[in-house]
Protein backbone atom coordinates (compact mmCIF):
# COMPACT_ATOMS: atom_id res chain seq x y z
CA UNK A 1 0.00 0.00 0.00
CA UNK A 2 1.22 3.18 -0.64
CA UNK A 3 1.91 5.24 2.25
CA UNK A 4 0.72 8.62 -0.08
CA UNK A 5 -2.64 6.83 -0.73
CA UNK A 6 -3.42 5.33 2.29
CA UNK A 7 -6.25 5.86 4.30
CA UNK A 8 -6.05 3.48 7.25
CA UNK A 9 -8.46 3.26 10.01
CA UNK A 10 -8.25 5.88 12.91
CA UNK A 11 -8.61 3.18 15.35
CA UNK A 12 -6.04 3.46 18.01
CA UNK A 13 -2.95 0.89 17.74
CA UNK A 14 -1.76 -0.79 20.54
CA UNK A 15 2.38 0.05 20.13
CA UNK A 16 4.72 -0.92 23.35
CA UNK A 17 4.09 -0.66 26.83
CA UNK A 18 4.97 3.14 28.01
CA UNK A 19 7.82 1.85 30.86
CA UNK A 20 9.53 0.74 27.93
CA UNK A 21 10.09 4.22 26.39
CA UNK A 22 12.94 6.39 27.81
CA UNK A 23 12.13 9.76 28.66
CA UNK A 24 13.02 12.44 25.77
CA UNK A 25 14.69 9.04 23.88
CA UNK A 26 13.15 8.31 20.53
CA UNK A 27 12.59 4.87 19.62
CA UNK A 28 11.34 3.19 16.31
CA UNK A 29 8.55 0.87 16.79
CA UNK A 30 6.99 -1.08 14.17
CA UNK A 31 3.10 -1.39 14.71
CA UNK A 32 1.08 -4.39 14.26
CA UNK A 33 -0.71 -3.18 10.99
CA UNK A 34 3.38 -3.00 9.80
CA UNK A 35 4.14 0.56 9.55
CA UNK A 36 6.74 2.08 11.55
CA UNK A 37 6.41 5.17 13.85
CA UNK A 38 8.92 6.69 15.78
CA UNK A 39 7.72 7.64 19.78
CA UNK A 40 9.56 9.40 22.62
CA UNK A 41 7.95 9.95 25.98
CA UNK A 42 7.36 12.92 27.77
CA UNK A 43 6.52 12.25 31.43
CA UNK A 44 3.23 10.35 31.68
CA UNK A 45 2.46 11.52 27.66
CA UNK A 46 4.04 9.86 24.55
CA UNK A 47 4.51 11.94 21.17
CA UNK A 48 4.48 9.56 17.97
CA UNK A 49 5.66 11.35 14.41
CA UNK A 50 7.43 9.93 11.55
CA UNK A 51 10.10 8.14 11.48
CA UNK A 52 11.64 9.36 8.16
CA UNK A 53 12.60 12.74 7.39
CA UNK A 54 11.09 14.17 4.35
CA UNK A 55 13.91 16.36 3.58
CA UNK A 56 16.42 13.69 2.68
CA UNK A 57 15.01 10.69 4.21
CA UNK A 58 17.05 10.66 7.49
CA UNK A 59 16.04 8.24 10.45
CA UNK A 60 14.01 10.96 13.11
CA UNK A 61 14.08 8.41 15.87
CA UNK A 62 17.75 8.86 16.00
CA UNK A 63 17.26 12.08 16.11
CA UNK A 64 17.54 14.91 19.29
CA UNK A 65 14.16 15.70 21.63
CA UNK A 66 14.95 19.87 22.20
CA UNK A 67 12.76 22.38 23.05
CA UNK A 68 12.25 25.03 20.22
CA UNK A 69 14.08 28.54 20.55
CA UNK A 70 12.79 32.09 21.16
CA UNK A 71 14.63 35.10 20.43
CA UNK A 72 13.26 38.76 20.52
CA UNK A 73 16.79 40.36 19.16
CA UNK A 74 20.09 39.41 18.18
CA UNK A 75 22.45 37.13 21.20
CA UNK A 76 19.16 37.04 22.50
CA UNK A 77 17.86 32.77 23.08
CA UNK A 78 15.29 31.49 25.26
CA UNK A 79 14.00 28.07 25.35
CA UNK A 80 10.46 27.27 24.62
CA UNK A 81 9.59 24.88 26.99
CA UNK A 82 5.78 24.80 24.79
CA UNK A 83 6.94 23.88 21.72
CA UNK A 84 8.62 20.36 21.12
CA UNK A 85 10.98 19.71 18.50
CA UNK A 86 12.35 16.85 16.65
CA UNK A 87 15.93 17.88 15.40
CA UNK A 88 16.91 15.36 12.30
CA UNK A 89 20.51 13.89 12.50
CA UNK A 90 21.09 14.25 9.02
CA UNK A 91 21.56 18.11 8.29
CA UNK A 92 19.38 19.27 11.44
CA UNK A 93 16.18 20.18 9.95
CA UNK A 94 13.38 20.39 12.53
CA UNK A 95 9.75 20.07 13.15
CA UNK A 96 7.62 20.49 15.60
CA UNK A 97 5.84 17.62 17.15
CA UNK A 98 2.78 19.40 17.69
CA UNK A 99 1.77 20.24 14.32
CA UNK A 100 4.55 18.41 12.29
CA UNK A 101 5.99 21.63 10.78
CA UNK A 102 9.48 22.68 9.80
CA UNK A 103 9.65 25.72 10.88
CA UNK A 104 11.54 27.40 7.11
CA UNK A 105 9.57 25.13 5.05
CA UNK A 106 6.16 24.42 5.43
CA UNK A 107 6.06 22.43 2.43
CA UNK A 108 7.92 19.67 4.46
CA UNK A 109 5.92 18.28 6.98
CA UNK A 110 6.08 14.86 8.98
CA UNK A 111 3.06 13.21 10.11
CA UNK A 112 2.39 13.55 14.54
CA UNK A 113 0.38 10.89 15.03
CA UNK A 114 -2.50 11.32 18.31
CA UNK A 115 -1.77 8.83 21.72
CA UNK A 116 -2.78 7.99 24.35
CA UNK A 117 -1.88 5.29 27.15
CA UNK A 118 -4.50 2.63 28.57
CA UNK A 119 -3.77 0.48 30.97
CA UNK A 120 0.26 0.81 30.75
CA UNK A 121 -0.08 1.01 26.76
CA UNK A 122 0.93 2.81 24.60
CA UNK A 123 -1.85 3.70 21.46
CA UNK A 124 -1.55 5.09 18.08
CA UNK A 125 -4.01 6.78 16.10
CA UNK A 126 -2.14 5.77 13.69
CA UNK A 127 -5.02 7.10 10.99
CA UNK A 128 -5.26 10.26 12.47
CA UNK A 129 -1.83 11.96 11.36
CA UNK A 130 -1.52 13.00 8.14
CA UNK A 131 1.53 10.89 6.15
CA UNK A 132 4.90 11.71 5.29
CA UNK A 133 5.79 11.33 1.45
CA UNK A 134 7.15 8.57 1.39
CA UNK A 135 9.87 9.64 -1.41
CA UNK A 136 11.59 12.97 0.25
CA UNK A 137 11.33 15.88 -3.03
CA UNK A 138 14.74 17.42 -2.22
CA UNK A 139 13.51 21.58 -2.60
CA UNK A 140 15.46 24.48 -1.53
CA UNK B 1 17.62 54.94 -23.69
CA UNK B 2 14.82 57.36 -22.54
CA UNK B 3 15.28 56.17 -18.74
CA UNK B 4 16.33 58.52 -15.90
CA UNK B 5 19.84 57.29 -14.60
CA UNK B 6 21.31 57.14 -11.02
CA UNK B 7 24.46 56.01 -11.45
CA UNK B 8 25.27 54.37 -8.10
CA UNK B 9 29.29 54.14 -7.69
CA UNK B 10 31.10 56.80 -9.38
CA UNK B 11 34.98 57.60 -7.86
CA UNK B 12 35.60 61.05 -7.65
CA UNK B 13 39.24 61.58 -6.06
CA UNK B 14 39.51 63.89 -3.27
CA UNK B 15 42.99 65.36 -3.63
CA UNK B 16 45.43 65.18 -0.50
CA UNK B 17 46.52 68.74 -1.28
CA UNK B 18 42.89 69.92 -0.52
CA UNK B 19 42.56 67.56 2.40
CA UNK B 20 45.49 68.89 4.11
CA UNK B 21 44.33 72.52 3.46
CA UNK B 22 41.07 71.03 5.57
CA UNK B 23 42.81 70.18 7.87
CA UNK B 24 43.30 71.53 11.98
CA UNK B 25 46.37 73.17 11.60
CA UNK B 26 48.22 70.76 14.38
CA UNK B 27 47.33 67.99 11.79
CA UNK B 28 48.76 69.78 9.42
CA UNK B 29 51.91 70.60 11.44
CA UNK B 30 51.89 66.66 12.76
CA UNK B 31 51.86 65.94 8.71
CA UNK B 32 55.05 68.23 7.98
CA UNK B 33 52.63 70.87 5.89
CA UNK B 34 53.32 73.43 8.51
CA UNK B 35 54.66 75.78 6.13
CA UNK B 36 52.04 75.36 3.74
CA UNK B 37 54.50 74.35 0.82
CA UNK B 38 53.41 70.81 1.32
CA UNK B 39 56.51 69.61 0.32
CA UNK B 40 57.05 66.28 2.25
CA UNK B 41 53.34 65.42 1.54
CA UNK B 42 54.95 62.31 -0.58
CA UNK B 43 56.42 60.66 2.62
CA UNK B 44 53.87 61.81 4.89
CA UNK B 45 50.15 60.93 3.43
CA UNK B 46 47.18 61.54 4.72
CA UNK B 47 46.40 58.46 2.86
CA UNK B 48 47.51 55.06 3.81
CA UNK B 49 50.41 54.28 1.41
CA UNK B 50 51.51 50.82 0.05
CA UNK B 51 47.72 49.94 -0.04
CA UNK B 52 47.71 48.04 -3.24
CA UNK B 53 49.87 45.16 -3.09
CA UNK B 54 49.98 44.06 -6.70
CA UNK B 55 50.04 46.11 -9.72
CA UNK B 56 47.92 46.66 -12.72
CA UNK B 57 50.16 46.78 -15.56
CA UNK B 58 47.71 48.84 -17.33
CA UNK B 59 46.53 51.26 -13.92
CA UNK B 60 43.56 51.98 -12.67
CA UNK B 61 41.94 54.21 -14.29
CA UNK B 62 40.20 55.13 -17.88
CA UNK B 63 43.25 56.85 -19.52
CA UNK B 64 40.74 58.85 -21.41
CA UNK B 65 39.61 60.33 -18.37
CA UNK B 66 42.54 61.73 -17.08
CA UNK B 67 42.01 65.43 -16.27
CA UNK B 68 44.75 67.68 -18.74
CA UNK B 69 45.75 69.32 -15.63
CA UNK B 70 47.33 66.40 -15.14
CA UNK B 71 45.75 65.11 -11.69
CA UNK B 72 44.42 61.74 -11.06
CA UNK B 73 41.44 60.21 -13.11
CA UNK B 74 37.92 61.31 -11.15
CA UNK B 75 39.76 65.15 -9.48
CA UNK B 76 37.58 67.51 -11.94
CA UNK B 77 34.07 67.21 -11.62
CA UNK B 78 33.88 69.09 -14.68
CA UNK B 79 35.47 66.14 -16.82
CA UNK B 80 33.22 63.94 -15.14
CA UNK B 81 30.20 66.10 -16.02
CA UNK B 82 31.36 66.26 -19.66
CA UNK B 83 32.04 62.34 -20.00
CA UNK B 84 29.40 60.87 -18.02
CA UNK B 85 26.99 62.89 -16.79
CA UNK B 86 25.90 65.43 -19.87
CA UNK B 87 26.37 62.11 -22.76
CA UNK B 88 24.20 59.40 -20.57
CA UNK B 89 21.89 62.27 -19.54
CA UNK B 90 22.74 60.93 -15.81
CA UNK B 91 20.03 62.44 -13.01
CA UNK B 92 22.54 61.56 -10.68
CA UNK B 93 26.09 60.00 -9.39
CA UNK B 94 26.84 58.70 -5.72
CA UNK B 95 30.02 59.65 -5.14
CA UNK B 96 31.28 57.08 -3.87
CA UNK B 97 35.29 58.66 -3.48
CA UNK B 98 38.59 57.16 -4.01
CA UNK B 99 41.78 56.48 -1.67
CA UNK B 100 39.26 58.01 0.44
CA UNK B 101 38.02 54.39 1.08
CA UNK B 102 40.46 53.32 3.02
CA UNK B 103 41.00 55.55 5.67
CA UNK B 104 39.99 52.67 8.28
CA UNK B 105 43.76 51.35 7.30
CA UNK B 106 45.53 54.11 9.28
CA UNK B 107 47.20 53.12 11.98
CA UNK B 108 46.34 56.16 14.44
CA UNK B 109 42.82 56.52 15.21
CA UNK B 110 42.65 60.14 15.75
CA UNK B 111 44.85 61.36 12.64
CA UNK B 112 42.17 59.06 10.88
CA UNK B 113 39.38 60.83 11.90
CA UNK B 114 40.99 64.12 11.38
CA UNK B 115 41.36 62.57 8.06
CA UNK B 116 37.85 61.52 7.85
CA UNK B 117 36.21 65.12 8.11
CA UNK B 118 38.67 66.71 6.17
CA UNK B 119 37.57 64.10 3.27
CA UNK B 120 33.68 65.00 3.75
CA UNK B 121 34.22 68.31 3.97
CA UNK B 122 36.17 68.74 0.96
CA UNK B 123 33.56 66.62 -0.71
CA UNK B 124 30.30 68.88 0.53
CA UNK B 125 32.66 72.07 -0.73
CA UNK B 126 34.15 70.85 -4.20
CA UNK B 127 31.37 68.57 -5.30
CA UNK B 128 28.04 68.64 -3.81
CA UNK B 129 28.14 72.35 -3.92
CA UNK B 130 29.04 72.52 -8.17
CA UNK B 131 26.10 70.38 -9.12
CA UNK B 132 23.14 68.90 -7.78
CA UNK B 133 23.31 65.71 -9.57
CA UNK B 134 26.62 65.15 -7.72
CA UNK B 135 25.17 62.87 -4.62
CA UNK B 136 27.77 62.12 -1.77
CA UNK B 137 28.89 59.35 0.73
CA UNK B 138 30.29 60.25 4.04
CA UNK B 139 33.60 58.41 4.12
CA UNK B 140 34.33 57.13 7.43
CA UNK B 141 37.15 55.63 9.67
CA UNK B 142 35.92 53.22 11.74
CA UNK B 143 38.56 52.69 13.87
CA UNK B 144 36.88 53.39 16.23
CA UNK B 145 32.98 53.01 15.51
CA UNK B 146 31.73 54.99 17.94
CA UNK B 147 33.59 58.00 16.68
CA UNK B 148 32.40 56.89 13.24
CA UNK B 149 28.80 57.31 14.45
CA UNK B 150 29.63 60.67 15.48
CA UNK B 151 30.59 61.70 11.74
CA UNK B 152 27.58 60.05 10.39
CA UNK B 153 25.30 62.94 12.52
CA UNK B 154 27.60 65.33 12.13
CA UNK B 155 26.50 65.30 8.16
CA UNK B 156 23.06 63.95 8.17
CA UNK B 157 21.19 67.06 8.17
CA UNK B 158 22.72 67.76 4.83
CA UNK B 159 19.97 65.95 2.18
CA UNK B 160 23.43 65.67 -0.77
CA UNK B 161 25.36 63.07 1.43
CA UNK B 162 22.65 60.11 0.68
CA UNK B 163 24.65 57.32 2.48
CA UNK B 164 28.05 56.12 4.60
CA UNK B 165 30.47 54.13 2.42
CA UNK B 166 33.36 51.80 3.55
CA UNK B 167 35.88 49.23 2.36
CA UNK B 168 38.06 48.70 4.69
CA UNK B 169 38.05 46.52 7.71
CA UNK B 170 40.40 47.04 10.70
CA UNK B 171 38.62 45.62 13.16
CA UNK B 172 39.18 41.74 11.65
CA UNK B 173 35.20 40.76 11.38
CA UNK B 174 32.79 41.79 8.50
CA UNK B 175 30.65 44.59 8.53
CA UNK B 176 27.84 43.23 10.19
CA UNK B 177 29.35 42.47 13.13
CA UNK B 178 28.18 44.00 16.58
CA UNK B 179 31.71 45.71 16.98
CA UNK B 180 30.18 47.87 14.14
CA UNK B 181 26.63 47.92 16.08
CA UNK B 182 27.43 52.01 16.59
CA UNK B 183 27.71 52.72 12.31
CA UNK B 184 24.67 50.35 12.16
CA UNK B 185 22.45 52.51 14.46
CA UNK B 186 23.64 55.69 13.34
CA UNK B 187 22.89 54.62 9.90
CA UNK B 188 19.39 53.69 10.70
CA UNK B 189 18.93 56.51 12.90
CA UNK B 190 19.71 58.71 9.73
CA UNK B 191 18.02 57.22 6.88
CA UNK B 192 21.71 56.23 4.65
CA UNK B 193 22.37 53.20 3.62
CA UNK B 194 25.33 51.32 4.26
CA UNK B 195 27.34 50.75 1.42
CA UNK B 196 30.49 48.48 1.33
CA UNK B 197 32.78 48.80 -2.05
CA UNK B 198 35.08 46.13 -2.52
CA UNK B 199 38.26 45.25 -2.74
CA UNK B 200 39.40 47.30 0.54
CA UNK B 201 39.50 43.89 2.75
CA UNK B 202 43.00 43.05 3.20
CA UNK B 203 45.03 46.39 1.96
CA UNK B 204 48.03 47.50 4.04
CA UNK B 205 46.86 48.38 7.22
CA UNK B 206 43.32 46.33 7.69
CA UNK B 207 43.04 43.42 9.84
CA UNK B 208 41.41 41.13 7.07
CA UNK B 209 42.61 39.13 4.34
CA UNK B 210 41.74 39.79 0.74
CA UNK B 211 40.78 36.50 0.32
CA UNK B 212 39.68 33.76 2.24
CA UNK B 213 43.08 31.77 2.09
CA UNK B 214 45.61 34.55 2.58
CA UNK B 215 46.39 37.92 0.80
CA UNK B 216 47.34 37.74 -3.26
CA UNK B 217 50.56 38.77 -5.20
CA UNK B 218 48.45 39.45 -8.05
CA UNK B 219 46.51 41.87 -9.65
CA UNK B 220 44.16 39.27 -11.50
CA UNK B 221 43.87 37.50 -8.30
CA UNK B 222 42.69 40.40 -6.27
CA UNK B 223 40.40 42.17 -8.56
CA UNK B 224 38.85 38.41 -9.63
CA UNK B 225 38.17 37.71 -5.94
CA UNK B 226 36.82 40.82 -4.97
CA UNK B 227 33.63 38.78 -4.23
CA UNK B 228 35.13 36.97 -1.68
CA UNK B 229 34.73 40.03 0.72
CA UNK B 230 31.82 40.63 -0.48
CA UNK B 231 29.73 37.07 0.55
CA UNK B 232 31.80 37.56 3.72
CA UNK B 233 30.01 41.12 4.41
CA UNK B 234 26.58 40.06 3.43
CA UNK B 235 26.50 37.04 5.62
CA UNK B 236 27.85 38.70 8.22
CA UNK B 237 25.06 41.48 7.63
CA UNK B 238 22.19 38.84 7.81
CA UNK B 239 22.90 36.23 10.27
CA UNK B 240 24.38 38.78 13.25
CA UNK B 241 20.75 40.24 12.83
CA UNK B 242 21.64 43.74 11.77
CA UNK B 243 18.10 43.52 9.89
CA UNK B 244 16.38 42.57 12.03
CA UNK B 245 17.64 45.13 14.77
CA UNK B 246 17.31 47.50 12.02
CA UNK B 247 14.83 46.49 9.44
CA UNK B 248 14.54 49.14 7.54
CA UNK B 249 18.37 49.39 7.19
CA UNK B 250 20.08 49.32 3.68
CA UNK B 251 23.42 47.19 2.63
CA UNK B 252 24.39 48.41 -1.18
CA UNK B 253 27.48 46.59 -2.33
CA UNK B 254 29.47 48.16 -4.89
CA UNK B 255 31.65 46.59 -7.76
CA UNK B 256 30.67 43.40 -5.74
CA UNK B 257 32.52 41.24 -8.35
CA UNK B 258 29.84 40.78 -11.12
CA UNK B 259 26.19 40.01 -10.06
CA UNK B 260 26.31 36.09 -11.52
CA UNK B 261 27.22 34.65 -8.40
CA UNK B 262 24.47 35.51 -6.62
CA UNK B 263 21.86 33.22 -6.91
CA UNK B 264 23.57 29.86 -6.35
CA UNK B 265 25.07 31.42 -3.33
CA UNK B 266 21.65 32.63 -1.74
CA UNK B 267 20.10 28.96 -2.85
CA UNK B 268 23.56 27.68 -0.70
CA UNK B 269 22.90 30.19 2.34
CA UNK B 270 18.92 29.63 2.63
CA UNK B 271 19.68 25.24 2.29
CA UNK B 272 21.94 25.59 4.91
CA UNK B 273 20.01 27.76 7.00
CA UNK B 274 17.13 25.20 7.51
CA UNK B 275 19.60 23.07 9.62
CA UNK B 276 21.22 26.14 11.28
CA UNK B 277 18.87 28.10 12.83
CA UNK B 278 19.32 26.94 16.15
CA UNK B 279 22.73 29.02 16.32
CA UNK B 280 20.91 31.98 15.30
CA UNK B 281 17.27 32.14 16.08
CA UNK B 282 16.73 36.00 15.88
CA UNK B 283 16.92 35.35 12.15
CA UNK B 284 13.17 35.16 11.22
CA UNK B 285 13.55 35.20 7.36
CA UNK B 286 15.66 32.92 5.11
CA UNK B 287 18.86 34.76 3.82
CA UNK B 288 17.24 35.02 0.20
CA UNK B 289 14.34 36.70 1.71
CA UNK B 290 16.56 39.22 3.84
CA UNK B 291 18.91 39.95 0.30
CA UNK B 292 15.68 40.97 -1.73
CA UNK B 293 14.44 43.28 1.42
CA UNK B 294 17.58 45.03 3.12
CA UNK B 295 20.40 44.18 0.21
CA UNK B 296 20.75 46.61 -3.04
CA UNK B 297 23.85 45.41 -5.95
CA UNK B 298 25.39 47.84 -8.02
CA UNK B 299 25.68 46.42 -11.31
CA UNK B 300 29.55 47.17 -12.61
CA UNK B 301 31.05 44.82 -13.67
CA UNK B 302 28.17 43.48 -15.41
CA UNK B 303 29.16 40.22 -17.07
CA UNK B 304 26.49 39.28 -19.19
CA UNK B 305 25.10 39.86 -22.93
CA UNK B 306 21.38 38.96 -23.23
CA UNK B 307 18.75 38.09 -20.55
CA UNK B 308 18.78 34.73 -21.73
CA UNK B 309 21.82 33.42 -19.98
CA UNK B 310 21.58 30.67 -17.66
CA UNK B 311 22.77 33.57 -15.10
CA UNK B 312 20.71 36.05 -15.95
CA UNK B 313 17.72 33.64 -15.63
CA UNK B 314 18.61 32.74 -12.01
CA UNK B 315 18.93 36.35 -11.06
CA UNK B 316 15.48 36.51 -12.74
CA UNK B 317 13.65 34.10 -10.49
CA UNK B 318 15.46 35.50 -7.98
CA UNK B 319 13.30 38.83 -8.25
CA UNK B 320 16.71 41.05 -9.13
CA UNK B 321 14.68 43.73 -10.71
CA UNK B 322 14.11 44.73 -7.23
CA UNK B 323 17.93 44.11 -6.00
CA UNK B 324 20.07 45.47 -8.59
CA UNK B 325 20.97 49.18 -8.84
CA UNK B 326 22.79 50.62 -12.03
CA UNK B 327 26.68 51.82 -11.61
CA UNK B 328 29.21 52.96 -14.10
CA UNK B 329 32.41 52.76 -12.04
CA UNK B 330 33.81 55.81 -13.86
CA UNK B 331 36.46 56.87 -14.23
CA UNK B 332 38.21 53.30 -13.46
CA UNK B 333 39.58 50.99 -16.40
CA UNK B 334 36.73 48.31 -16.23
CA UNK B 335 34.10 50.99 -16.22
CA UNK B 336 30.32 50.14 -17.59
CA UNK B 337 28.70 52.75 -19.50
CA UNK B 338 25.14 53.52 -18.93
CA UNK B 339 23.55 53.04 -22.35
CA UNK B 340 25.78 49.07 -22.65
CA UNK B 341 24.68 47.83 -19.65
CA UNK B 342 20.62 49.28 -19.58
CA UNK B 343 20.48 47.38 -23.07
CA UNK B 344 21.56 44.40 -22.41
CA UNK B 345 19.34 43.78 -18.84
CA UNK B 346 15.86 42.04 -19.48
CA UNK B 347 13.41 44.57 -20.42
CA UNK B 348 11.26 44.48 -17.26
CA UNK B 349 14.16 45.38 -15.02
CA UNK B 350 15.68 48.14 -16.83
CA UNK B 351 12.95 51.03 -15.34
CA UNK B 352 13.63 49.85 -11.78
CA UNK B 353 16.93 49.05 -11.96
CA UNK B 354 18.43 52.36 -13.91
CA UNK B 355 16.68 54.92 -11.45
CA UNK B 356 13.70 53.52 -9.69
CA UNK B 357 15.35 51.03 -6.77
CA UNK B 358 18.20 53.77 -6.12
CA UNK B 359 15.47 57.05 -5.98
CA UNK B 360 13.55 54.85 -3.61
CA UNK B 361 16.73 53.95 -1.61
CA UNK B 362 18.51 57.39 -1.38
CA UNK B 363 15.03 59.43 -1.67
CA UNK B 364 15.85 61.06 -4.53
CA UNK B 365 13.28 62.95 -6.66
CA UNK B 366 13.78 61.97 -10.27
CA UNK B 367 11.51 63.11 -12.88
CA UNK B 368 10.16 60.40 -14.84
CA UNK B 369 8.91 61.17 -17.99
CA UNK B 370 5.23 60.74 -19.10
Amino acid sequence: MDAQTAHPAPEPIGACRLDELEEGRPRCIRLPNGRQVALVRAGASVRAFSMRCPHRGGPLYKGRICYGLRSDSPGDMTLDESRMVINCPWHNWEFSLCSGESKFDPAKRIAVYPTDVVDGVVRVHYGAGRPTPRTPVVQS
Amino acid sequence: LPLPIVDCDVHEEILETDVVEYLPRAWRDFLGAGDATLRHINTNSVYPRGAMYSINPFGYYRKDALPADGGPAGSSPELMLEQLIEPFSVDAVILTGGDGLYMSALTNPYFAAEVTRAVNDVRKDRWLAVDPRFKGSISLAVQVPEWAAEEIRRLADNPAFVQICLSTNPHAHPFGHPVYDAIHRACAETGRPFAVHSLGDGIAGSNASHTASGNPSLYSEYHGGAVQGMMSHVMSFMFHGVFERYPDLKLVILEPGGVGWIAPFLHRLDANFKGLHREVPWCKRMPSDYFRRNIRVATQPYDHERPSEPLVEALDALGAEDFLVFSSDYPHWDTDSPTRTLSVLPKHWRDKVAHRNAAEMFSLDIPVPA
